[in-house]
């Protein structure tokens, strides 16, 4: 069952969330002048948490130069007048759907992964590409203002696909 | 028309090598001729060069129809690779990204996917129109499956060598196969396949000579070890890919194996990544297998006299417990292999190095000297791992008994000392030494021991932050602490003075391989070793051309690079012109066609971390 419509107070702070894309030549110093030093630490697809303007904020690594951040303030109003080579986006065509971390072990069970990535016991923090059934999704164990969450990304299209297939395992999203 | 009829498995086939494992269907594949064979999910295909330089094309398809078929571009983008490679990017695929066939085993590791198949059009251009084409034996061989003929296949040619020469003209030449080289690929999906024995006798690409490819299909139920061949000398056999004595617990940590001189490394480790690996190192504490180094044992009265000969130290000052870094030399001055010599007494040393050909080296030498020494290769029996970062020394030392069961102090052992002690009774020789530029210690140990010792290590060093250390790491630290690696920093025509380990030729020695080209090279060596920091946030690699400031004229290349996390620069070791390596020389390192974009770089020490080894050669107090 899923509870899109069914705003409890974690819906609203989870709804709240955004997620901007930030990338280009300049991408990790960007992302380092904002945050700090310590988005430096991070390899590709592992994420911290930290405070950005008192509001919470992840910061999942992609790839070198290449983040997504979830966060529910402007950040493009903070990126841009840096003024480097490097872009920031909100991705229309992006979907997110949030889950209980104890739904975890059954997302393994039908999520398809492929090497050198591991689903099963993600640690906190981590994001791995996976598929459920033929729709790529990327799943990301992180914490929410300190609440343990499972965040999934996919296509706007896929939305009816994937939760049809959370349905058929009796999976419920916030 | 070529009929589908395998081989009788009872007969003797004394031109192949013997199978591998349980054999379903053997086909013989006349030279000029093509073959298709069904497989179903699972199997394995051996194809096997007979004779050798023969190049065999191949096709797959899947489906009820056939529809589905193997496509290059497919696999080389999902890949990133040109060629599938035993490992991680290994699999070739279909037009809908599915996987087909896998290699498993490679002994020639050179093929094409670029090109078709040869086609009738490739002969006729070339002046011999109706010469028989892989493509057209592929349609007739194929034709009773339904399948449609092509004027021109996409197909895996393996065997065939070709690359992008400097031109942009797709070159080709002579295989590099050997006769009973093969690849051993898995069926991912039930599979109509077809092979060639190319027909192609108008150039080098088969040796102006079709010969015949053998097939042979494996069952599904067997396993077979992953593996690569290399071939490093003309002398020396072939060589599969191994795995270490601890591959099968890393194995448990990582799904990123890479071929690393012939032994299956950890590129990185699940759920930690190169990041946390690498600042585990500079902070508390990593483990890495390092049994891909190669070690040799140098016994006899005159053991002294050829390493005193052969390797660039002074090994009079290398006594019983102590230890050097330095190279192997050839006449002209250039490194045959870096590495460092373990002193066990004046009549036995230990050479650890890269290569596989450092021990017929040495003996050559030996016996042109009239020498009196023996040469084992002891790789077999002595597998390694290394234990860096500034916890090591704690992690350790609880451990250590000496054979005499006493407790063994840790802080007695001294940079480049060793020792043979145990840990919980197993015999280990400890060396403080290492590649990362940390405090650290080498512990050489029997395979037979490796997994305990692995989880031993492990399991002391957790609560202290210990992480194992996969390449991607290592190399980040490696080039911050300004070490070399083979066929980067150094070859064989390159000096040590060009590398920057000049200081570990000792030119006081009488005599020894290449002291007189030495001392010319001294003089002005034709490039020197420096290190780079470079402007900006892009990372350099190897090969980019390095100028002097605003001029279109070189001084120099990068030799390796990356960005380093401790200094949050962008770093490089390279190799510059004399007049160029002052430090503090302002340069500018080309990036993509070298005009585009020039990032500023400015000249510092080799090592940009710890420059004076501080960290590695700290002195540990009695504790």
């Amino acid at each position: 069952m899923h509870r899109l419509a069914d705003r409890k107070s974690e819906d609203r702070r989870l709804a709240n969330r955004k997620l901007w894309d930030i990338a280009g030549v300049d991408g990790l110093e960007v992302t380092q002048l904002i945050f700090g030093q310590k988005v430096s630490y991070l390899a590709p697809f592992h994420s911290i948490e930290v405070t950005l303007k008192r509001q919470n904020c992840s910061i999942l690594r992609l790839c070198e130069k290449n983040f997504r951040i979830s966060y529910s303030g402007p950040l493009d109003q903070i990126v841009t007048p840096l003024q480097r080579r490097a872009w920031i986006k909100q991705y229309d065509w992006l979907h997110t759907l949030f889950l209980p971390t104890e739904q975890l072990s059954t997302l393994v069970k039908i999520a398809t992964v492929r090497p050198p990535h591991r689903l099963e016991s993600l640690p906190n923090n981590q994001a791995v590409p996976a598929c459920l059934g033929d729709t790529p999704v990327l799943i990301w164990r992180h914490c929410v203002a300190a609440q343990p969450t499972i965040e999934l990304h996919f296509s706007r299209q896929s939305v009816d696909n994937i939760l049809k297939q959370l349905e058929h395992l009796s999976l419920s999203t916030y | 028309m070529v009929v589908n009829t395998p081989v009788a498995p009872k007969r003797r086939l004394l031109d192949v090598p013997a199978p591998l494992g349980k054999v379903v269907a053997e086909y013989r594949i006349e030279a000029g001729t093509a073959q298709a064979y069904t497989v179903t999910q699972g199997q394995y295909i051996q194809i096997i060069d007979v004779e050798g330089s023969q190049c065999s094309d191949f096709l797959a398809f899947a489906g009820d129809d056939y529809s589905q078929m193997l496509d290059s571009t497919v696999t080389r983008t999902l890949n990133g690779v040109a060629n599938p490679r035993v490992g991680l990017h290994g699999k070739y695929f279909d037009g809908s990204m599915q996987p087909m066939v896998e290699v498993i085993q490679d002994t020639c590791d050179r093929h094409d996917s670029f090109l078709l198949a040869c086609t009738p059009r490739y002969y006729a251009d070339a002046g011999y129109p109706g010469h028989p084409s892989c493509s057209d034996n592929f349609n007739g061989a194929i034709a009773p499956y339904g399948i449609s003929p092509k004027p021109g296949w996409s197909a895996i040619n393996f065997f065939f060598n070709t690359q992008i020469d400097c031109t942009n003209t797709v070159a080709s030449a002579e295989s590099w196969s050997r006769p009973g080289d093969y690849v051993l690929l898995k069926a991912h999906q039930t599979l109509l396949c077809a092979s060639s024995a190319c027909p192609d006798d108008i150039d080098s690409a088969n040796a102006w000579q079709p010969t015949p490819i053998h097939i042979r299909i494996y069952a599904a139920d067997q396993t077979f070890e992953r593996a690569v061949g290399k071939r490093v000398a003309a002398d020396l056999p072939l060589r599969l890919t191994q795995e270490s004595a601890f591959t099968p617990s890393i194995r448990q940590l990582s799904d990123h194996l890479v071929e690393y001189n012939s032994f299956w490394v950890p590129s990185s480790f699940a759920y930690q990544g190169d990041q946390a690996e690498y600042w585990a190192l500079r902070q508390r504490a990593a483990l890495m297998d390092l049994s891909a180094l190669r070690k040799f044992e140098i016994t006899g009265v005159d053991a002294f006299a050829l390493l005193q000969y052969a390797f660039s130290r002074n090994l009079e000052k290398v006594t019983a417990g102590r230890s050097a870094y330095g190279c192997l030399l050839n006449p002209h001055g250039g490194i045959v292999d870096d590495g460092i010599v373990f002193c066990f007494s004046p009549t036995h040393y230990r050479y650890v190095g890269n290569c596989d050909t450092d021990g017929d080296w040495l003996r050559r030498v030996a016996q042109q000297q009239g020498w009196s020494i023996e040469v084992e290769a002891v790789s077999d029996r002595i597998h390694n791992l290394a234990l860096q970062g500034p916890a090591s020394y704690n992690i350790l030392r609880s451990l250590l008994t000496s054979h005499n069961d006493s407790y063994y102090k840790l802080s007695d052992l001294s940079y480049f000392g060793f020792k043979a002690v145990e840990i919980e009774n197993i015999p280990v020789l400890l060396s403080r030494t290492g590649y990362t530029g940390e405090l650290g210690y080498e512990l050489f140990v029997h395979p037979q021991h490796g997994s305990q010792l692995w989880k031993i290590l492990i399991e002391t060093g957790r609560p202290k932050g210990l992480l194992p250390l996969g390449m991607k790491a290592l190399e980040r630290a490696r080039i911050e602490a300004g070490l070399l690696a083979f066929g980067y920093e150094f070859d064989d025509l390159i000096s040590p003075y060009q590398a920057g380990i000049g200081w570990s030729v000792a030119m006081t020695k009488p005599d020894f391989i290449g002291k007189s080209a030495l001392e010319a090279i001294r003089q002005h060596p034709p490039k020197v070793a420096v290190g780079i920091v470079l402007e900006g946030t892009e990372t350099a690699t190897h090969g980019q051309n390095i100028y002097a400031k605003g001029e279109r004229w070189r001084v120099g290349s990068i030799t390796s690079a990356t960005f380093s996390p401790i200094l949050n620069q962008n770093i490089a070791m390279a190799q510059v012109v004399p007049e160029y390596a002052a430090i503090g020389t302002q340069l500018e390192v080309g990036l993509l066609d070298s005009i585009k974009r020039r990032v500023s770089a400015t000249v510092g020490p080799l090592a940009a971390f710890d420059p004076k080894k501080s960290r590695a050669r700290v002195e540990i107090s009695h504790a």
